[in-house]
């Protein structure tokens, strides 16, 4: 990909950023130079470009199909009300949409939390009956709701490194950039973070 | 260890995790909010406003509705800035010029198709879990004034 910037009214982005190397800083600034040019084609392209990703990583949290599509779009317009400190910031448009999209989660959890624990003081009391927690709206035949029942019930810190590296994909490394804490940070609260799910899961029958 | 529900041999728990992180998305690449807020957007960037000044930003998208005892209201709030308030009420749209207090939140009175006047208030703090801004609309055949003395109501401004 050539490394003009020019002031164009589409961009070439690669579909998947991760750790940007030359070329893609340069396609970074393309597009923060489109932001200055005509903001609403930037904020469009990076709509285009990260929405699937985004929609994605909150399906996978949430495994309700209607409210990954709420969630994404309120980090969306998170997003677009706050692009500006996008160019403060040292992280491609990717993890900064990622690390949106946590808080956006986190807050629905918050909400939900109450009533995961509440299934999960039922599913203690009733071992047999596996019924599907009542805080997703998920297809019943989900069988990997109790994992993400018991992701949900985890303290926020552990939740987003989990997610992030499971749900999301992303290297340590990248995890690390999205919650601006250090790599050994993301190791270390991955593998507290995987212990308690191990036991979380263990006392609740171990169903997946 | 977790086991899968049609196996006896134990799953570990970081397949689980992965095998969650392979989940595709079911839905389509569209978001009709985030459209919608796109496309008002270039709307207001190609129209010069017919009055007053309307300071331009990528702003709240408010949806309201609620049930009335003369039927069902769809009002459709949008908050530029200070000034300009888009309410569409049944289909037809009307503009109004309301003033957000510092807090945000801002009152804004529609008259119904039947003549009758509603209120709505709308602001950030009405927000759902689900992103979507609810705000309760009271109808009456006089309605009180738009509060003078409260101290998030700053005075009306015309232009």
């Amino acid at each position: 990909m050539s490394s003009q910037t020019t002031a164009p009214s589409t961009l070439e982005l690669p579909a998947d950023e991760c750790i940007p190397t030359a070329a893609q800083s340069s396609r970074e600034d393309a597009w923060l130079t489109l932001l200055e040019t005509d903001r609403t084609a930037a904020l469009t392209e990076i709509y285009r470009r990260h929405y699937r990703m985004i929609a994605s990583y909150l399906y996978r949290r949430t495994g309700d199909p209607h409210l990954a599509e709420d969630l994404a779009a309120e980090t969306f317009l998170a997003a677009f009300r706050t692009v500006d400190r996008l160019r403060k910031l040292a992280v491609p448009a990717r993890f900064w949409l990622l690390r949106i999209a946590t808080n956006a989660s986190h807050r629905w959890m918050r909400g939900t939390r109450r009533r995961i624990a509440r299934e999960q003081a039922r599913e203690q009391a009733q071992p047999q009956a596996r019924t599907p927690p009542e805080a997703s709206r998920s297809d019943s035949t989900d069988s990997h709701q109790p994992v993400r029942s018991a992701v949900a019930r985890l303290p926020r810190r552990f939740q987003a490194v989990i997610a992030l590296h499971y749900f999301a994909g992303l290297a340590v490394q990248e995890v690390a950039l999205v919650l601006e804490c250090s790599e050994g940070t993301v190791k270390s609260r991955l593998s507290r973070g995987r212990d308690r799910l191990r036991r979380d899961l263990e006392s609740t029958g171990g169903a997946v | 260890m977790t086991t899968s529900n049609d196996k006896s041999t134990p799953v570990s728990l970081d397949e689980s995790l992965h095998a969650i992180g392979r989940i595709d998305w079911p839905g389509t690449d569209r978001n009709q909010r985030i459209e919608e807020h796109l496309m008002n957007s270039t709307v207001i960037a190609s129209k010069a406003p017919a009055a007053g000044r309307i300071r331009r930003r990528p702003g709240l998208w408010l949806g309201a509705g609620a049930l009335l005892a003369s039927g069902l209201v769809y009002g459709s709030v949008r908050l530029y800035d200070r000034y300009k308030v888009r309410v569409n009420v049944n289909g037809v749209e009307h503009i109004h010029e309301v003033q957000s207090g510092p807090d945000g939140t801002a009152m804004v009175e529609v008259t119904l198709p039947d003549g009758k006047k509603a209120r709505m208030l709308v602001g950030p703090e009405n927000k759902g879990p689900d992103g979507e801004i609810r705000a309760g609309i009271s109808v009456s055949e006089n309605p009180p004034s738009v509060r003078k003395n409260d101290a998030t109501a700053a005075p009306q401004k015309k232009d």
